[in-house]
């Protein structure tokens, strides 16, 4: 239950600040500050970013594309890989999805860790010099 | 995680300027820009300066009709909605004319930015600003169509910035009254660059003035000028003698030879105009088709501008107020290219290296310079300096040949706009035009009361002998221009007995004007429009429409009979012998689904190269196409015809079956012949010319550069315009393209099919106090 909250929480937080603000980065910062929150494994909380705002991403850009009747979204897919293919654009909203949604994993998986760094690291806690030092290796 | 965003962020050098993870994010990037309505603009707005409320209404053409209380608000309005439909057009082009690529898309725009600036536009246009800032209405029309552009600029949010700002990774600037004299020049430079002086120049280095006269210097034979044939022109002139040529001509550095402009011109247009006695409803029926490079955002924009005392309706260019091409209950207009050599080469002989002095009148002067400024993104600012003299603006790239371009002095082009828009009569009409200067265009008039019109405006140099179009030495005042040819002299005719004009680019005189002038002039549509509109009958509007889109080839029908029957003797193999039947029944109609004319295009091509290979090697301009038949009637035995550099002395038959043997082999090579409209393509390409995702190509249509319908692959009619004035105006029109400039909108190319078919829309023409019948969208401006 509280995975599903920090999913939602995430992909209702990216979709404001996207839609409100002006710096298209700072759903990244809302996955790390969420992340923060929640207590888990890393590999979850990469997951659970992930989800959130490939949600949020890949459910905008689906419904414009609907609304848009696919004209922009298949004309950039031909832009970005030089290809005169027409009707690919929905593959288009697959990769908004992932990209989102990996650079929003990697952001929540860096707020897990940066829990565990803040709130988690007490003295005498070994499980939390073992996460620490494996940190620093992947930094 | 931070790296990872930041490189996401970062724009991936160099092909692709833009961040990938901004412009795929739904909030900012691309996504924005798919249209998700008709339009998607808010439904009121507020300007600050607006003196009054202003209603745009966008009828089922996409269509804005704007109706303002007073001239002011009313530029304020199109400023705004052309910004709101093409902002990142206008703001390209006026960077491209002022050479300012560089700014945005780094070192590799930096020789086109040099070549622009080296032209003189950017000087040029701010020399016009100091014209135009004492003209009041001038002035008080281009600053309320700046308040407008940049009161759309200033409400966009960066997610809003039209799609090429991201993929090209820059920001709008704000519209300034300069930017529209640059958009004004950038056109002059467009239409009335062409000049020949460095190539004939050249010519008479390597041949003599014999042959120059035989290849370039006849007057244009079984042509329909523009002024009818017999017209009286009762004015008397000093000048225009033809004189013998200086017996030397500057001689020119390799380098400097490299200067001249591009060979045969491709630029052209039609309009004509019937009177009453030749139309079936007893109305003036007006027809404009501009030819220009077929881009995407098209290069027009229609709307319908009202005021109290202004009611226009028509086309104008992104970047400039008022209507260009179009009419207003009173009178219709249409604009064709006057083609005519404005431009003078001299060999300036400076003092020294530094070219500070240069010599006139056995006397030294001093140069006055500018230097011209180029802040390059992500790297230094470069300088570069031009040289003016009263020979004209040189650079040390020109190697010191200098450039008298008429294109380059001030003048207000825009009041000549402004008032046609406003004209209610042929007075009103024939002053307004006198304020166009550059570039030199034919001007065709019709008014609801049945009065026509042409006229070739333009601020031309006289010319009192031929040396004008060679490269002089550039040392005594005498070979400045001694003058201009004053406007109430420009070629004009009204209400002619024979009930309609025309121009097509073609010569505009018949010999009996009294100035001399010259111009890569178009020999072929004038021969068509004029068999049409000679006939004896009368038109309808439908049978105008059908004429613009007449295919039919003047110059096949001209060529095919004097080169076929060469091939007569001719051991043909079985291709050759199938090209040379499709030929042979061929109608000469340019049309899509034929082969014929793909056969005779290439094969002219090829006999074009081989005749006149003399010409290639030495990096000369060949003859025109219609002086070549010419020639193989007058001298069949030309000694020219031979091929350089073969065993053979080649005569005009072997060139002939050779050009056409190898058209043949050529055409198979790639399987079967195909279709004209295939062969051709036509295509609508982006106005980078770098994003052909965003062209549309693959058109399959008729015509040919030929044709009066002169759909080429690249270039063609840009607008075509059919009016009927009377007490009611009834007016069709159609432009290759769409009224948004924005891919990801289905209104930034749906015209094109039905261009591409010939067929028109309705034009909904509002008159004063009257509302469109269906807006698809509303907008209202209101003040601040």
């Amino acid at each position: 239950m509280r995975g599903l909250l920090q999913i939602v929480l995430i992909a209702l937080g990216s979709f404001l600040l996207g839609h409100f603000m002006d710096n298209w980065w700072l759903f990244a910062v809302c996955s790390f500050t969420v992340s923060l929150f929640f207590k888990g494994r890393g590999f979850t909380s990469f997951g659970k970013g992930f989800i959130g705002v490939a949600l949020a991403w890949g459910i905008y850009a689906l419904y414009i594309n609907f609304k848009n009747d696919g004209v922009l979204s298949d004309k950039m897919f031909q832009l970005f890989t030089s290809t005169a293919d027409g009707g690919m654009g929905w593959l288009l909203i697959l990769i908004t999805a992932l990209i989102g949604g990996v650079i929003g994993g990697i952001a929540a998986l860096a707020g897990n860790y940066g829990r565990r760094l803040i709130i988690d690291d007490k003295p005498g806690n070994m499980r939390s010099r073992k996460n620490r030092r494996r940190k620093s290796r992947y930094l | 995680m931070a790296a990872i965003i930041f490189f996401a962020g970062r724009p991936i050098p160099p092909a692709l300027p833009f961040a990938p993870g901004k412009m795929l994010s739904p909030f900012t990037g691309f996504w924005q820009n798919a249209a998700t309505s008709n339009f998607d603009l808010p439904n009121e707005v507020k300007i600050e300066g607006l003196k009054d409320g202003v209603s745009i209404e966008y009828d089922k053409n996409e269509v804005p009709h704007i109706t303002a209380k007073n001239e002011h608000d009313l530029f304020v309005a199109q400023g705004y909605v052309i910004a709101s439909n093409r902002l990142w057009q206008m703001d390209f082009i006026s960077r491209a004319a002022a050479g300012r690529m560089s700014e945005i898309l780094g070192p590799i725009a930096l020789n086109f930015d040099k070549g622009q600036r080296r032209q003189g536009l950017l000087y040029a246009s701010e020399q016009a600003m100091e014209q135009i800032k004492i003209d009041d209405v001038a002035m008080s029309t281009l600053s309320a169509y700046a308040k407008g552009v940049n009161a759309y600029i200033n409400a966009l949010s960066v997610e809003e910035y039209p799609i090429e700002y991201k993929i090209l990774n820059y920001a709008p600037e704000p519209w300034t009254e300069l930017k529209t004299a640059l958009l004004l020049r950038y056109m002059g430079n467009m239409l009335a660059s062409s000049y020949d002086d460095v190539n004939n120049t050249r010519f008479m280095e390597l041949f003599d003035s014999t042959l120059f006269d035989l290849f370039y210097n006849t007057f244009p034979v079984n042509q329909a000028p523009i002024i009818p044939p017999g017209t009286e022109f009762n004015f008397n002139t000093a000048v225009g003698q033809r004189q013998a040529l200086p017996k030397k001509l500057p001689y020119l550095e390799e380098e400097q030879y490299s200067l001249k402009p591009s060979e045969r011109s491709i630029l052209g247009s039609n309009n004509w105009v019937v009177g009453p006695e030749k139309s079936k409803s007893g109305n003036a029926i007006l027809c404009s088709d501009p030819h220009l490079a077929l881009n995407l955002p098209a290069i027009w924009f229609e709307m319908q501008l009202t005021a109290p005392g202004y009611n226009c309706y028509g086309v104008t260019l992104p970047g400039s107020p008022a209507i260009i091409i179009g009419f207003n209950d009173s009178i219709a207009w249409g604009v064709t290219n006057a083609e005519r050599d404005v431009t003078d080469i001299y060999k300036v002989k400076f003092k020294d290296n530094t070219l500070s002095e240069y010599e006139i009148d056995s006397a030294w002067q001093t140069v006055k310079k500018r230097v011209e400024k180029f802040a390059i993104k992500d790297s230094t600012t470069v300088t570069d300096t031009l040289f003016f003299t009263k020979f004209g603006l040189t650079t040390r790239a020109n190697r010191t040949i200098a450039r008298q371009w008429t294109v380059l002095d001030p003048s207000n082009e825009l009041m000549a706009f402004y008032q046609l828009n406003k004209s209610k009569n042929l007075a009103d009409f024939n002053k307004a035009i006198n304020n166009m200067h550059s570039p030199g265009q034919n001007f065709v008039f019709a008014s609801a009361s049945g009065d026509i019109a042409i006229k070739q405006q333009g601020k031309f140099p006289i010319n009192t002998d031929d040396r004008s179009r060679f490269v002089q030495e550039g040392n005594s005042s005498d070979d400045l221009w001694s003058g201009f040819i004053p406007m109430e002299h420009n070629p004009y005719a009204e209400n002619p007995e024979r009930g309609y004009l025309f121009s097509a680019n073609q010569n505009p005189t018949d010999e009996t004007y009294p100035y001399k002038y010259w111009g890569p002039w178009e020999r072929f549509r004038n021969r068509r429009i004029d068999d049409l509109l000679g006939a004896e009958k009368q038109f309808n509007i439908e049978e105008m429409q059908q004429m613009q889109v007449d295919n039919y080839g003047v110059q096949a029908a001209f060529a095919l009979p004097v080169i076929m029957p060469y091939l007569d003797s001719l051991e043909m193999n079985e291709a050759e012998q199938s090209a040379y039947d499709l030929l042979k029944d061929w109608n000469y109609n340019f049309d899509k689904d034929l082969k014929a004319p793909t056969i005779f295009s290439q094969w002219l091509d090829e006999l074009d190269l081989l005749m006149w290979d003399e010409f290639y090697i030495n990096k000369l301009n060949p003859p025109s196409v219609n002086r070549s038949i010419e020639l193989m009637l007058e001298i069949p035995d030309l000694p020219m015809y031979d091929v350089v550099g073969t065993k053979d002395t080649e005569n005009l038959r072997m060139v002939i079956e050779q050009s056409f043997k190898k058209t043949v082999t050529g055409l198979n090579e790639a399987g079967e012949i195909k279709n004209w409209g295939k062969e051709k393509n036509t295509t609508f390409s982006h106005l980078t010319n770098r994003l052909p995702a965003f062209d549309f190509a693959n058109i399959h249509s008729s015509g040919c550069r030929k044709c009066i319908n002169a759909t080429g692959s690249s270039w063609g009619p840009s607008w075509r315009m059919v009016v009927e004035m009377g007490d009611e105006i009834t007016a069709y029109s159609i432009y290759g393209g769409g009224q948004s400039g924005n891919p990801g909108s289905s209104f930034y190319n749906n015209r094109i099919d039905k261009w591409a078919n010939g067929q028109y829309n309705k034009v909904e023409f509002l008159k004063q106090n009257t509302k469109v019948t269906q807006p698809i969208f509303s907008q209202n401006l209101v003040a601040k």
